[in-house]
């Protein structure tokens, strides 16, 4: 119960400077700069419920054709016209507007709905210049790279980290949050009644509010006891749960710090000539709370839920003097998207000064930070445990057995050394 | 009609038997219509029984992904970078998508759904590309599927497995017996090569300035004089007494190289093999899609130990091993089927191990069962240590 005092600052900060935290001005502070390299963070378009509540009138399968938490034809389409605004965006760093590896690289995490995401943004970005045609279709194949979610450590974070866990089990039982929960308890007592669906707390609350959201886009009637709630005082509840799972520094570091470390380490490359191969952008297709961990984590969350298509841009520039600054954008609207600055900096953040003031989320080593203080737990997930106990056991075996020789070598030896013969003589 | 009417009414003065001649008559045509339909029917679906697909692929046209010292198209550029899928593989997958659609258009869903298909790909971008490009010809958006009026394609997730952790399709994801074994093989294998066949090698090496010693660097030589072959750049003089044969044969060779002991079969072709056996009895899909490589293909080939007529080695892009699970009188019959490459319009059919003419699930598996690991990442490491 230990370091809980960043966490009230963190909030008090969310809720007392909330909009003073966004500039406004839409402005790059120097005009002289050439963008070199971004990196694009996006969640998917729109798409169905990932699972209807228990009393849901609308919970028919036959109601979702495509299945539930896919991308629907308006999430294509979203994706589509970004992918085309983000080509014209970066036009300079798309030569002829031709796609090659060597250019983009474009990572998923691995669910159906950001992976078809990914490829509809990726239809409007490159949709095939005349050399590239290969049929009469407007269309290219660019392949989409992903892992195994139990694997990903960068964008959907579902790696095992158990000291991200217990950090984050230990967050939810500290009175910050059980002083919210007792506040909204009320709301979560009516939800639960309503619903259907066991309602404890900011989480469970957005997803009810993201299936009564999607619900009313679809121009499906919501049941008369939403009325009261949904959707404004659902909504603060939904939008603060995007807040909690990188509240805290550590939570920062371990949820939200490896895709920041991975784009830091990108920008620093391209900086330095070493980014092999030379790409200008990387592209990320992940979901809200990716977008919200990586937005909180560089502390310039507004607490909200990101909407559909909502996307960051980490953008680095190189000035006529040669210095690299970083800015980040967020486009969460279908205009322009909005500077941001990070605590500290400028919107136009030199880029070791971005790196060195976030350095403290930054993990030096996911892994074993991870693990921390879990060597002997054999019960946990870390894969690498239980080669880790053979190879212990194994070279402490070894090292007794390499004892058990030099002890038996010394003791063959003992006889000639005679050593007790020597000390007498010399006491003498 | 009007006219055998006509000729009834000639023909016959009672009314009774003209009605009944009629209705005669309109059944024998109904009839016609029926087994017409029925076998017109036939050749459309040609499959009432199936009831799921295991599909394997090899990727389409591809660019060399290397080159050799002697190399007079080193300096050649090709558009779409080393080791790439081609425009004309992307026009063939997608045709071969076609296909497929056309062949089993009765079976699958007009729509596409992720509960109907899953796909999987070797990570190598010119194997997603050729599944991203064979399911646009497979699953062109139709109806309310179509989001984008200007462009009949939608997107379909396709599945790439990260290299280290890779045991089905590069089986790349180390594996400590398989080495040992391997080794131990290829050095059987090297002995068992011939005087003139080391000629051969030697003749490579002195002409490509380079050390080819082994089957392996064989393969990648005609690799890489096949593609610029096709590609329409003139090769040299001295491939003519090599290329193709005996290269080609040297490339099939190292290819089955990977396959050549029951046990390399067990540990390479054993896990792609078991994961198409565990879809067979738990998945609901209708079809799995896995693209890979010519040596994906090999392998699985020679471990499940299909009939070889017919089959054109080594194999060409595009070129497809298709099981088909069928419902037949209570009982899931399996049949084989190969594509040489994407662009035949028919596959050949493949005679399974010690099971035909009708081969059930069941007997397959017993046939296989040595081949199948229990636990693939136990077997390769465990008795090394």
């Amino acid at each position: 119960m230990k370091g809980f005092i960043v966490p009230v600052l963190n909030i008090l900060l969310i809720f007392v400077l909330d909009s003073n935290y966004v500039f406004s001005e839409n402005q790059l502070p120097d005009n002289e700069s050439e963008l070199v390299f971004s990196s694009i963070l996006f969640r998917h378009g729109d798409r169905t419920p990932e699972k209807p509540y228990a009393k849901d009138p609308y919970g028919n399968t036959s109601l979702w054709p495509v299945g539930w938490g896919m991308l629907t034809n308006k999430g294509k389409a979203q994706h589509y016209k970004l992918g085309q605004w983000l080509r014209k965006r970066y036009d300079n760093l798309i030569p002829d507007h031709k796609y090659s590896h060597e250019l983009i690289y474009i990572q998923s995490t691995d669910v159906d709905r950001t992976l078809m995401s990914a490829l509809s943004n990726l239809a409007g970005m490159f949709y095939p210049t005349q050399k590239e045609m290969w049929s009469d279709l407007k269309w290219q194949p660019i392949p989409v790279h992903t892992v195994p979610q139990h694997l990903d450590k960068v964008l959907s974070m579902n790696c095992p980290c158990p000291k991200y866990e217990e950090e984050y089990e230990a967050f939810k039982r500290s009175a910050i949050i059980s002083t919210y929960n007792e506040k909204h308890k009320e709301l979560y007592r009516y939800l639960t009644e309503h619903s259907g669906d066991p309602i404890h707390g900011p989480v469970h609350t957005e997803y009810l509010y993201s299936n009564l959201f999607i619900e009313t886009i679809n121009n499906f009637t919501l049941p008369n006891w939403t009325e009261s709630v949904f959707p404004n005082k659902m909504y603060s509840v939904a939008a603060f749960s995007f807040a909690m799972p990188t509240m805290t520094r550590t939570l920062k570091r371990l949820k939200g710090g490896p895709l920041l470390k991975e784009i830091i380490t990108h920008m620093k490359q391209k900086r330095a000539g070493t980014l092999s191969p030379n790409r200008n952008l990387w592209v990320y297709s992940a979901h809200d709370t990716t977008v919200a961990n990586f937005l909180n984590t560089i502390g310039v969350f507004e607490v909200h839920a990101p909407p559909f298509a909502a996307t960051v841009l980490v953008e680095l520039r190189k000035s006529k003097t040669n210095d690299y600054f970083v800015s980040v954008f967020y486009k969460n609207t279908t205009g322009e998207p909005t500077l941001l600055t990070i605590p500290g900096c400028n919107a136009a953040c030199p880029l070791d000064k971005f790196a060195s003031l976030l350095s403290d989320v930054i993990p030096v080593d996911w892994d074993s930070e991870c693990h921390a203080h879990q060597l002997f737990d054999l019960t946990s997930d870390q894969p690498y445990n239980s080669l880790a106990i053979f190879a212990m056991v194994t070279s402490t075996l070894l090292v007794f057995l390499l004892l058990a020789m030099t002890s038996l070598y010394w003791h063959k030896q003992k006889p000639t050394v005679h050593l007790y013969k020597k000390l007498n003589m010399e006491t003498l | 009609m009007f006219r055998s009417n006509s000729f009834i009414t000639r023909e016959m003065r009672s009314k009774r038997r003209k009605t009944l001649l009629t209705v005669i008559l309109l059944g024998f045509l109904i009839s016609i219509f029926l087994f017409g339909y029925l076998a017109f029917g036939e050749d459309q679906t040609g499959h009432p029984t199936l009831v799921q697909l295991h599909i394997l692929f090899r990727h389409g046209e591809r660019t060399p992904s290397s080159k050799y010292p002697t190399d007079r198209h080193s300096d050649f550029i090709w558009p779409d970078g080393p080791g790439a899928l081609t425009n004309k593989g992307k026009q063939s997958m997608y045709n071969f998508g076609k296909t497929l659609r056309q062949r089993y258009g009765r079976f699958l869903s007009e729509y596409y759904s992720p509960d109907e298909l899953s796909v999987v790909s070797s990570y190598a971008p010119r194997c997603q590309m050729s599944a991203m490009t064979l399911l646009a010809g497979l699953y062109p958006p139709m109806g309310k599927q179509v989001w984008n009026k200007d462009l009949l394609w939608q997107p379909i997730p396709v599945n790439p497995i990260p290299r280290h952790i890779d045991n089905l399709i590069t089986a790349k994801a180390s594996c400590m017996a398989f080495d040992v074994e391997k080794k131990k093989s290829d050095k059987e294998l090297l002995n068992n090569l011939t005087e003139s066949d080391n000629k051969i090698f030697s003749y490579l090496s002195q002409k490509t300035n380079s050390f080819i010693e082994n089957i392996e660097q064989v393969e990648q030589l005609y690799s890489i004089l096949k593609i610029e072959d096709e590609n329409g750049l003139v090769i040299p003089e001295w491939t003519k007494s090599v290329f193709p044969e005996p290269m080609k044969t040297f490339t099939q060779m190292n290819l089955e190289s990977y396959s050549r002991t029951p046990k390399l079969k067990r540990l390479q072709g054993g896990p792609l093999l078991k994961e198409w056996l565990k879809n067979i009895e738990a998945s609901r899909k209708k079809i799995h899609l896995y693209s890979g490589h010519d040596l994906t293909l090999v392998t699985l080939l020679r471990t499940i130990g299909v009939s070889t007529a017919g089959i054109t080695t080594p194999p060409d892009y595009g070129a497809s091993f298709i099981l088909e699970v069928h419902h037949i009188s209570d009982k899931r019959i399996l049949k084989a089927f190969y594509f040489n490459s994407n662009k035949d319009s028919e596959p050949i059919t493949l005679l399974l191990p010690n099971c035909e003419p009708m081969c059930t699930v069941e007997s397959l598996k017993e046939t296989l069962k040595s081949f199948i690991p229990d636990d693939w990442d136990h077997e390769c490491f465990a008795q090394t240590v």
